[in-house]
């Protein structure tokens, strides 16, 4: 399809699926939806030579971009073979969760009663029943949607949740599964996520992008996030994905901390065909923090490209990037590290870290630090290193009786660890271990070399 | 028990080992002395197994089976142990999991019953005391940050643990203050038995104080060019090596 026809056809089919769109009789939803489509008008797909998209683009998603998913109501109850207990769970003893299965949201039984002070809305309801309070999320959301597939998904999101945090709520977990299954095949499932953490709360949210069966065509599954950190409040949010290599993964997260206040965002990237993770975090209130840390472990001919972009806005604020990939096969890991000093934004200290290991000739790293600094009160540091497995490690411990294949697994697992060993939430991080353990060849007793 | 016959290897176009003759019986301790250059950590190399060493002639033979034919951790399993001179650091992985790794691996070829991880860490506790390790450097990254000291402790414990039937010891004496070598050196002579031989590479006599070979050889320009008892290395630390340049094997 030529550029011209896939803007065309998107343009039909929202006018094809716009009645039916939550929110589809609020004229305030419309509204949004219809700028966010026009904005996809001009700014159509990103092409090959679209920089920020130029290591996303990857099989064929750009050129023959997936329709959007079919708009269904949310399923009343789980099939047995889709109950999350099915999943090799580990319990993250979550206050709260939610479940989307292609996009579409499943009510589970027996759901435990939130914690006073913490508020889960379907985003699906929302848009239909309280367009007051999905109003200013509609509106940052249209000025977030920079480019075409964000507009896209704000155009034809059809669930999604809003998540309020206050600080009477305690510290508190909640878990988002988002499964992937054969009926998703053909389609890109858009979903959106707002989390509100008041002033002072803490909260972890770790959301789990798995599938279920073995899934033969291309997928996609498109989440934007809108994340805001109240003044001293604590966010810790993590998305760990193994999704089934068909899919074409996208994310778009962008967030705002406030003064003191503190926001940890993690991926891990086990699967899909190609994984996106794109974050945009504005430090705005003085002393704001964020460490952004992650590990993506690829092989065969996934892509995962990681683009950060941080934003000093206000003084003493501080920021960190963490980020390693496991690079097997014909991979690609790409990673883009922005960070942005305003001017009057002094006292800032932003750290960046990017290392990669090549476990395959075959396989590439692409690693871009860009720094944009408007003070001169500033502390930046950066490095990023490409690297083979440390040949004389690998025999050290052959030399000790361990075989080469387990010896090299070991010193992989031990690179990724180094960063998943520093995770804030105890089930976050085991379950993060367990999943890479699962990816890795040789099932290695992760949580033991902790 | 160790078997080397003119052994003669290469490391890219350097021919390093010029026919290298040595035999090891059970039970017994040999120590190899020589100048810098003269092949001694390529020999303590190439009987663990390490790639880039080409064999080009001669031949290993370990328990009366040819050596050279297996990999390192085949070589492990049958009971080489080789204690670095430089200890590798492996940041991320832990002392316990490598050594619990390590024994397991060993044990399953031994045909024996491999342990988890408690059975394990009453095994490591006594091993520890062998070389007055205490139980945090079970919970550190192997080698990871460890003095020069603790790093050879460290390949002692491991050799605690392994319990090989031939150590090599390459120049683990190097770099250690004399707290540190008497610490080494009495680990060594704990785990000296009939069924255990061990073979020193060392540059200096003083680690023969505390560790009284059976045999010394002197290793010059790839070949052992003179053997004795322990009082050879005494006559080393007086006279250097040069007078014994260009000698043949006594």
């Amino acid at each position: 399809m030529s550029a011209s026809a896939v803007t065309e056809h998107f343009l039909a089919a929202f006018e094809r699926v716009a009645p039916l769109l939550p929110g589809a009789a609020a004229p305030a939803v419309l509204e949004a939806r219809r700028v966010a489509l026009a904005r996809f008008a001009r700014l159509g797909m990103p092409t090959a030579r679209t920089e920020a998209w130029r290591y996303s683009n990857h099989g064929n998603w750009l050129r023959q971009p997936l329709d959007p998913a079919p708009v269904v109501a949310t399923t009343a109850a789980l099939p047995g073979e889709l109950d999350p207990g099915n999943l090799a769970v580990t319990d993250l003893g979550a206050h709260a969760r939610i479940l989307f299965v292609d996009g579409r949201r499943v009510d589970e039984r027996g759901t435990r009663a939130l914690p006073p002070g913490l508020r889960l809305h379907p985003l699906s309801r929302l848009l239909e029943e309280d367009t007051e309070l999905a109003r200013p999320w509609l509106a940052t959301a249209v000025e977030a949607a920079n480019d075409g597939p964000a507009a896209l998904n704000l155009a034809f999101f059809s669930e999604g949740a809003l998540i309020e945090v206050e600080r009477e709520a305690g510290a508190v977990t909640i878990e988002i599964i988002f499964l992937s299954t054969d009926s998703g095949v053909g389609h890109t499932a858009h979903t959106h996520l707002c989390v509100e953490i008041a002033d002072g709360a803490h909260a972890t949210v770790v959301e789990r992008h798995v599938s279920l069966g073995s899934v033969e065509s291309a997928a996609g599954a498109d989440v934007s996030r809108q994340l805001r950190v109240g003044s001293r409040a604590r966010l810790s949010h993590a998305v760990l994905q193994d999704a089934h290599p068909r899919l074409y993964h996208l994310q778009r997260t962008s967030a705002r901390v406030g003064a003191d206040a503190e926001l940890s965002l993690w991926s891990l990237a086990l699967g899909g065909n190609l994984a996106r993770y794109e974050a945009t975090v504005d430090l705005s209130g003085r002393g704001a923090s964020v460490d952004l840390a992650g590990v993506y472990a690829l092989k065969g001919r996934q892509a995962a490209d990681h683009h950060l972009t941080v934003r000093h806005l206000a003084p003493d604020t501080r920021s960190q990037m963490r980020f390693r990939g496991l690079l097997d096969g014909h991979s690609r890991g790409a990673f883009t590290g922005c960070v942005q000093v305003a001017p009057g934004a002094d006292g800032a200290s932003a750290r960046q870290a990017n290392d990669n290991l090549l476990l395959s000739p075959h396989a590439e790293a692409v690693s871009r630090p860009e720094l944009g600094i408007e003070t001169d009160d500033v502390q930046c540091s950066h490095g990023s290193t490409v690297g083979q497995q440390d040949e004389s490690a690998v025999f050290y411990l052959r030399s000790r009786g361990i075989d080469e294949a387990t010896a090299r697994s070991l010193l992989s697992s031990a690179f990724a660890i180094a960063i998943l060993r520093t995770m804030p939430h105890d089930g976050a991080r085991a379950l993060a271990l367990a999943m890479l353990t699962l990816h890795l060849p040789q099932r290695l007793a992760l949580e033991e070399m902790l | 028990m160790l078997d080397i016959n003119d052994l003669q290897v290469c490391v890219g176009d350097r021919q390093i080992l010029r026919g290298l003759t040595l035999t090891i019986g059970e039970g017994e301790v040999h120590a190899i002395m020589g100048p810098n250059g003269s092949g001694k950590s390529t020999l303590a190399h190439v009987l663990a197994g390490r790639p880039g060493y080409e064999v080009t002639g001669g031949s290993i033979r370990f328990k009366g089976e040819d050596l050279l034919v297996l990999a390192p951790e085949e070589r492990a399993r049958q009971g080489v142990f080789l204690a670095f001179q430089y200890p590798v650091e492996v940041p991320g992985v832990n002392n316990t999991y490598m050594l619990k790794a390590a024994l397991n691996a060993v044990r399953k070829h031994r045909g024996e019953q491999e342990l988890d991880a408690m059975e394990f860490l009453q095994f490591v506790k006594k091993r520890l005391e062998i070389v007055q390790m205490n139980e945090s450097f079970l919970s550190r990254g192997v080698n990871e940050g460890f003095s020069g000291g603790e790093k050879k402790r460290n390949e002692i414990l491991q050799m605690a643990v392994l319990e090989p039937v031939l150590a090599v010891l390459d120049e683990t004496d190097s770099g250690l203050d004399i707290d540190a070598l008497r610490i080494v050196a009495d680990g060594v002579n704990q785990l000296r038995s009939a069924a255990r031989s061990f073979l020193l590479v060392t540059h200096y006599q003083r680690l023969l104080e505390y560790i009284v070979p059976d045999q010394v050889h002197v290793l010059a320009d790839g070949r052992i060019v003179k053997s004795g008892g322990p009082e050879l290395a005494l006559e080393l630390e007086m006279r250097g090596y040069d007078w014994l340049r260009g000698q043949d094997a006594a």
